[in-house]
């Protein structure tokens, strides 16, 4: 059993773009939910949106990826706008599950073979990113030790998406610190409360699913670049699960939480579907086992993230860095 | 005055003493004119007509069920009636949503109290500051713009919990006081809002003796200072102390109407919702859960 | 998320398909040679020749073509393992003859190590000689309403469950899957029983399982008030593992059950239907009335009716509010399942399909309004209906599209749902 290769490749996702992507679209879910109050299940579609609206502008259309990408964001506000705008007012449970539904529907769509010509239907779109690569200043090659390694592209796009992260925790945090920010987590407190003070609700939680949602499309937009190209099956509902894991994992309603939380997701996950594969590969367990977990890395470790999920409720609901007081305050 | 004028010019001052459901006021902030909400069959509030005078307590009593929570919400704008209008200062509410008439002046309380948990005693009161511009979203990120404005906010919540009682747990998570205090704050925050008419649903209700007194006592300062107050109150003691004018609701309507005195002299409100003795035992006090 | 992740999943999972079906007896004999796609092109018996089909990778990359020979046999060997694409160009289809399914110009297909996969492209008839919109639309009611009494049967317990604890089930869907596996497995796999006595046998598994979550996980969580969010959470955990383990032993592929697989169909005027079909419908209909009486008429079921109504005030009055929320479980996991079990019998079983639905019954219940058995009665029907006669008008892909416009639509007309109540204020 080789240690060093599970743990570099447990490091390299924990640090890589996968992890800044998660680290973004659960960003946008803490501000919907840790700090809102909106139970937002559709993360997913802005993420989706993101990344198509970029890709159709550059593929579809020929257009330039400075373009595509304000497109993308464009699309996230309308969507927001248009999911907002109808289940906003309803109670929080009927707004989780219009959205889970929304985003996945949306998915549908963008798959389906009358968008083909538009989304590329089944096959997506590809070779969207030359002129962010272009950009590139590092020298080709490999940087880092054994598997923990990233090419150069690779690890340009982690800058910018790094950058992306820290610039978008720190816009939440001043939001948060603001007048604005306290109203918002007012009405994740009660929202009668707030209405009866003179606050247009329903204005605020729409403001806060937009900016959520375009950080979230902003996750989409850096998984198409890291891509270069969308494809739906990047899209599926599981995706929201695994960044609300991500969030719960490190803790609600705090700055770094979900970036930590982020991190630990994709470390956690690789280092376990690592572990397995090494595993089956030492020959110490019967055929028969051993056989059984020879590419099943994969399910199993998303089906111990279930029982995770299910324990981390029932023994630390608030979150592992999360505060245990604030969870039983009030309601 | 000016309002009953305008919009039913034909009663006479005369005509309206003779049914006294309803009675006309002189100086009226709130005129409520047929107002009708039923739930499933239940007429949950029924009233005719139904004024508050600026400037007084009025209590508003009746057994559970009477309607006057739903009168509240009906009123604040956070239900829809089924028909009827109403107005504050002479303007029509219908229609409005809540913030919209919160903002006009009228500002109420819930009977199971809704103190914001997870923020603190001060941002509590902070929140319910109708002056603070930094609460745009595009003035949020500017903050030399809303700086200034908020020490100013700060610093009358501060005076406002001092009065309270509350003063020194302003830093604290609102979730961590007690049922007693969460209703001071409760009070405290609808002032902070500035309003002319605060609308407060059992604010006594689930307080120990010691703070009710001081809750009333806040109650009575405030008025003096020219807020009208509607509060609904189950104990007669405490009506009987502060209100000026009680309104007397059952099964959504009306019963009665008039000064404390009178009200508790009144054979109907004793039968309806004071109880006598025997009825309390037969069960027949109309509790309506 | 990325490709290359996506492939390495999509390939493990094919891998465990194949290993778990090598550990239950029933692998088949490998071919030996590298991966390839493989087929034969018929129509109306004879081979189809001189039709091209090609094969793109994950990356939209072109790996092999190849011409259908004069047996309409055509083969492709593929670089390695993946999930390819492959597309009959339609142009090159002799005069007057067409893809049957003209959704299905495009096949994608996931190859495991070492195996040669065939692909069927089905000709047919030219569509111009398809059914006229009104038989169509027939049809479509038909359908609807065979789906819509599925949906409703497999989102009562969602919505009960909701009613009685505030809970969204994210793992409801995951019941259904678990009814048409278990069945399958009864059925199709191991124990060759026949479909009636599989189906009872999985609903009975499924409804014990759906209990043993209540009793021994929620109940406790319930008991600690853990909030509605941290619930959600569990539910999403337990979806996550119940999903990921049927595919570890179920593996990613659709499968049939044995019996009432191919029927010829009844028509009635406009309306054609098999025996299986009718006889689902008609045991959904009298399931649905069944669950109504008893809820309407017997004790439990005023029982459930009053706490899913208001839960303090039914414990108040002696209602054992556990047992009632124990026996929804039960009973809402057993219905679940039967949905899962037609369900499989209508279409085919796979590891997703109770997810997939999941989003439907949502729909569903919000549309009714949450919370009551009724509700999603209406719901489910209301849901069905919308879904299959869009497809009249529009590609079946993307008849979900419809159910959601309906469920916004209704919510701002009426946001409480059809059926739903509206929430106190104050
Ligand atoms: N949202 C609602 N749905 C159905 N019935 C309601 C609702 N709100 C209030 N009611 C009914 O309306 C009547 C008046 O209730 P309420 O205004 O709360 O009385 P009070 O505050 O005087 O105790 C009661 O019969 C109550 O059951
Ligand atoms: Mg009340």
């Amino acid at each position: 059993m080789d240690f060093d290769i599970i743990f570099g490749n447990a490091a390299r996702a924990g640090l890589g773009p996968q992890a800044a992507i998660f680290a973004l679209a659960a960003i946008g879910l803490n501000l919907h939910f840790g700090y809102a109050g909106l139970l937002n299940f559709g993360q997913v579609g802005f993420m989706m949106l993101g990344a198509y609206g970029t890709a159709i502008v550059v593929a579809t259309w020929g257009g330039s990826l400075w373009l595509g990408i304000p497109f993308g964001l464009g699309l996230c506000v309308a969507f927001a706008l248009a999911l907002g705008i109808p289940t906003l007012r309803l109670r929080s449970d009927y707004f989780a599950i219009t959205t889970i539904a929304a985003a996945e529907i949306l998915r549908l769509l963008i798959r389906s073979s009358p968008a083909t010509d538009i989304t590329g239907g089944p096959f997506g779109l590809q070779a969207i990113a030359n002129s962010f690569f272009d950009l590139n200043f590092l020298p080709d090659g490999r940087f880092g030790w054994g598997t923990f390694s990233y090419s150069s592209n690779q690890l340009w796009v982690m800058i910018v998406a790094w950058i992306l992260v820290v610039l978008c925790s720190a816009l939440v945090l001043a939001l948060i610190r603001s007048p604005w920010g306290r109203v918002v987590r007012a009405i994740r407190e009660d929202e009668d409360a707030v209405l009866s003070l003179g606050k247009n609700t329903v204005a605020y939680k729409l403001q806060a699913l937009v900016i959520g949602g375009v950080i979230g499309g902003l996750a989409g937009v850096i998984d198409a670049l890291q891509q270069s190209g969308v494809g739906s099956e990047n899209f599926e509902p599981q995706v929201t699960f695994f960044a609300w894991a991500a969030l719960i994992l490190g803790g609600l309603a705090t700055t770094v939480g979900p970036v930590v939380g982020a991190v630990l997701f994709w470390f956690l996950r690789e280092g376990v579907e690592s572990f397995i594969r090494e595993l089956s590969e030492q020959g110490w367990l019967p055929n028969a086992l051993a056989d059984f977990l020879d590419g099943a890395e994969g399910a199993i470790s998303i089906a111990l993230m279930g029982i995770g999920l299910v324990a981390l409720m029932a023994l630390r609901p608030q979150g592992i860095f999360g505060r245990r007081r604030n969870l039983h305050l009030g309601t | 005055m000016s309002g009953v004028t305008t919009i039913r010019p034909e009663l006479t001052q005369a005509a309206l003493e003779a049914a006294p459901p309803g009675r006309l006021k002189d100086d009226p902030i709130l005129i409520t004119f047929g107002m009708l909400k039923t739930f499933g069959g239940i007429r949950a509030v029924d009233i005719d007509h139904l004024e508050i005078e600026r400037g007084t307590i009025t209590a508003i009593i009746g057994p559970n069920g009477a309607g006057k929570t739903t009168l509240f919400n009906l009123l604040t704008g956070f239900d829809r009636p089924d028909r009827g209008s109403w107005r504050l200062d002479g303007r029509l509410l219908g229609g409005l949503p809540p913030h919209r008439i919160a903002r006009l002046g009228m500002v109420r309380t819930f009977q199971l109290t809704k103190s914001l948990s997870r923020l603190t005693v001060l941002e509590n009161m902070a929140v319910a500051a109708q002056t603070q511009r930094g609460e745009r979203l595009e003035r949020a990120l500017l903050r030399w713009l809303w700086q200034p404005e908020e020490a100013r906010v700060r610093e009358r919540a501060q005076g406002l919990l001092e009065r309270f009682g509350l003063a020194h747990m302003a830093d604290e998570q609102a979730g961590t006081l007690s049922g007693g205090q969460r209703k001071l704050l409760e009070m405290a925050r609808a002032l902070m809002a500035d309003p002319t008419l605060v609308m407060l649903d059992e604010p006594t209700a689930g307080v120990n003796p010691a703070l009710t007194e001081s809750l009333l006592e806040h109650i009575r300062e405030l008025n003096a200072e020219g807020v009208t107050i509607v509060f609904v109150e189950h104990n007669m003691d405490v009506v009987m102390d502060i209100s000026d004018w009680v309104v007397v609701m059952a099964a959504g309507r009306i019963l009665t109407e008039g000064p404390p005195q009178e009200v508790v002299a009144n054979e109907e409100v004793i039968d309806a919702y004071l109880g006598r003795p025997r009825d309390v035992a037969d069960g027949e006090e109309g509790e309506d859960a | 998320m990325s490709n290359a992740r996506s492939l390495r999943s999509v390939v493990a999972l094919v891998a465990v398909a194949v290993l778990s079906l090598f550990l239950f007896g029933s692998a088949q004999a490998q071919d030996g040679e590298g991966e390839a796609f493989s087929g034969t092109l018929r129509f109306g018996g004879e081979p189809v020749e001189g039709v091209r089909i090609s094969v793109v990778d994950a990356s939209g990359e072109t790996v092999g073509e190849a011409v259908s020979g004069a047996d309409g046999r055509w083969r492709i060997e593929l670089p390695g393992p993946g999930t390819y694409r492959a597309t009959i160009d339609t142009a090159t289809l002799p005069e007057g003859v067409t893809l049957r399914d003209p959704e299905r110009q495009t096949l994608e297909v996931t190859v495991t190590a070492g195996r040669s996969r065939p692909l069927i492209f089905a000709l047919g008839e030219p569509a111009s000689r398809g059914p006229n919109v009104g038989e169509k639309l027939a049809q479509a009611v038909l359908n609807g309403v065979k789906f819509g009494l599925i949906i409703a049967m497999c989102a009562i317990g969602l919505s009960l469950i909701f009613g009685l604890t505030g809970l969204i089930n994210f793992a409801h869907g995951e019941l259904v899957t678990l009814g048409a596996i278990l069945a399958w497995y009864f059925n199709a796999d191991t124990f060759g029983a026949p479909l009636i006595l599989a189906g009872v046998l999985a609903v009975v598994v499924a409804g014990a399982a759906g209990g043993g979550v209540e009793f021994s996980l929620l109940r406790p969580l319930r008991a600690r008030r853990l909030g509605m969010f941290q619930f959600m959470v569990v539910t999403i955990g337990l979806s996550l593992l119940a999903r990921h383990v049927m595919l570890l032993f179920f593996g990613p592929d659709r499968e049939r059950y044995i019996d009432y697989a191919l029927q010829a169909e009844w028509t009635f005027g406009p309306f054609a239907v098999t025996p299986r079909d009718f006889t689902i419908m008609a045991l959904s209909a009298v399931i649905l009335i069944a669950v109504a009486v008893f809820l309407q008429r017997a004790r439990t079921g005023k029982a459930i009716r009053a706490v899913a109504d208001n839960p303090e005030l039914a414990e108040s009055s002696g209602i054992d509010v556990d047992r009632v929320v124990l026996i929804v479980w039960v009973a809402g996991a057993a219905l679940a399942a039967v949905g899962g079990v037609f369900f499989g019998s209508v279409e085919a079983v796979d590891w997703l399909m109770g997810f997939r639905l999941l989003l439907l019954m949502f729909a569903a219940v919000v549309l009714g309004g949450l919370g009551t058995a009724y509700g999603a009665m209406v719901g489910g029907l209301l849901i069905g209906l919308v879904t299959e006669v869009s497809t009249v008008w529009a590609s079946p892909e993307i008849k979900a599209v419809f159910a959601l416009g309906v469920l916004v639509l209704a919510l701002l007309v009426r946001p409480q749902g059809l059926l739903g109540q509206r929430e106190r204020i104050g």
